[in-house]
């Protein structure tokens, strides 16, 4: 299968003083698959979330390039923020509006689609709530739903339960695997927990300290839903974080 | 068409007024300016109808440059605030916001004469600069994620503006509009004396410069007004600006 996404020799650094560059990536080679979850782990401060908005276009100013496949058009691309980025000013029927304005909908349409992903989410209480009144487990919700109702064909996610409680992470964990089944879009997501890692991806890149490289990708072969405390599970967890380097 | 479904449930947030209380509380403040010019006249033999025109038309003549001042202030600010844009212009505007052009004001009322429009024209240069850079400091303070959140749902055009730009800078416009309009009210009466309008409070403050207690409570009266639009309309805008921004 023709992958999705290809990152080739892709490299930044950034100048943290003037004539003094640090580099954050250096030579990162991966390609992602359609439909597959794919997930980046590394140490702290090597690059994931670089490497993330790069392959999302959100970031440029990097040497190698990122491509995506043909199929992959202007507004199929999704991103669900750690610190949720919802507007303030808008209430989360609107927020999640947000995410069609720019396609050509009539009123009707966007109202039943924001409908199905309030639905969706569990959002039908706070539709007219505004993102204040909001736990941070809801604001996620919201920044999910916004980012899902474009049907995206990838879905980039940056550390999306790093700000929630192990519970609320947990759950919504959860119901990112059913709406990944039921859609499947292809979804790279940027953690630091190998356990969500291992509960989440099909693949799991482990990344260097800085400046970050990929030191193996490995492939996670345990059915779902995984049960945190199969050996099998363990086996994997032991791996990845042998071969994390701080 | 579509973004009435954004705006109808939005609009739920501006309600400034919160009970019937609130509302008569409301109705009082813009009486007793009222009542307040009406028993001074009587005090000070004017005719009433004289005081209030004056005193409309300085408010018209402040609610003029204001109009001008706010669009334009946001206007140019919406134009100047990042990127190279903002390094070049943002000195000049500054430097040009310490112009006095108020040293102007005699000359240019010698050459433009004794006019509604002369006193407009000063007034725009006392109001638009505190709103400019007020636009400025909300539009500087933007989040980087909400941008990119832009960008990802590629909000562009009329929905950029109505559903990003506007509701980020409105604090600082309300804001600015509160310290301008204060500049601009202070800027009234002189701009009219010296431009030597025939209408309007500086013409009445000039009038009766020799009585001191005619003065007094006229400026008492202009202190009623101010604080009855202040209290009506800015402060529960600035009330609303700010809440809508929080997280």
């Amino acid at each position: 299968m023709e992958p999705i996404i290809i990152v080739k020799n892709v490299g930044k650094a950034f100048a943290e003083k003037p004539g003094e560059k640090v580099e954050a990536l250096a030579n990162v080679n991966l390609e992602v698959a359609p439909s597959e979850f794919f997930v980046l782990v590394g140490p702290s401060g090597c690059g994931k979330s670089t490497l993330l908005r790069i392959m999302s276009g959100l970031d440029a100013g990097h040497s190698g390039h990122v491509a995506t496949s043909p199929s992959v058009k202007p507004g199929d691309v999704g991103f669900v923020f750690q610190n949720f980025a919802l507007f303030p000013w808008l209430t989360v029927y609107q927020n999640i509006a947000l995410g069609l304005l720019s396609q050509e909908l009539q009123d009707n349409e966007i109202r039943n689609r924001v409908g199905v992903e309030i639905q969706r989410f569990k959002l039908e209480k706070f539709a007219h709530a505004y993102p204040h009144e909001l736990s941070g487990g809801m604001k996620q919700r919201v920044g999910l739903a916004r980012a899902f109702i474009i049907n995206p064909k990838i879905m980039f996610m940056d550390e999306p339960f790093s700000e929630l409680d192990s519970f609320t992470a947990a759950e919504l964990r959860r119901e990112l695997i059913e709406i990944w089944k039921e859609r499947k879009p292809t979804i790279v997501l940027v953690t630091h927990i190998i356990e969500e890692a291992l509960e989440l991806a099909d693949r799991v890149a482990v990344l260097t300290p800085r400046p970050g490289t990929i030191e193996k990708i490995v492939r996670v072969n345990l059915a779902r839903p995984r049960g945190r405390r199969s050996p099998e599970f363990y086996a994997l967890e032991d791996e990845l974080s042998a071969l994390i380097r701080y | 068409m579509r973004y009435n479904i954004l705006m109808a449930v939005r609009r739920n947030r501006a309600r400034i007024y919160h009970s019937w209380w609130h509302v008569i509380f409301a109705f009082l403040v813009i009486l007793v300016p009222f009542l307040f010019l009406f028993i001074f006249s009587e005090f000070a033999h004017i005719a009433a109808t004289t005081l209030f025109f004056n005193v409309l038309v300085s408010i018209a003549r402040l609610a003029v440059a204001y109009a001008v001042s706010v669009v334009a202030a946001w206007v140019l600010a919406i134009c100047f605030y990042q990127g190279k844009r903002a390094v070049i212009a943002l000195p000049i505007f500054d430097v040009l916001q310490s112009i006095p052009i108020y040293a102007a004001l005699p000359i240019a009322a010698l050459l433009m004469g004794p006019s509604t429009f002369t006193v407009i024209f000063f007034l725009i240069f006392a109001v638009i600069w505190p709103i400019f850079f007020s636009v400025i400091g909300s539009l500087k303070l933007i989040r980087n994620d909400w941008v990119e959140v832009t960008r990802v749902f590629r909000l562009r055009g009329w929905a950029y503006v109505k559903q990003f730009l506007w509701p980020v800078s409105t604090p600082g416009l309300i804001t600015g509009s509160i310290i301008g309009l204060g500049d601009g009210w202070e800027a009234l009466v002189t701009t009219e004396i010296i431009v030597g309008v025939k209408s309007g409070l500086g013409n009445f403050f000039q009038s009766f410069s020799t009585n001191p207690t005619v003065t007094a409570f006229g400026i008492l009266a202009l202190l009623l007004i101010i604080f009855s639009i202040n209290k009506l309309v800015w402060l529960p805008l600035l009330d609303w600006g700010h809440s809508a921004m929080e997280e």
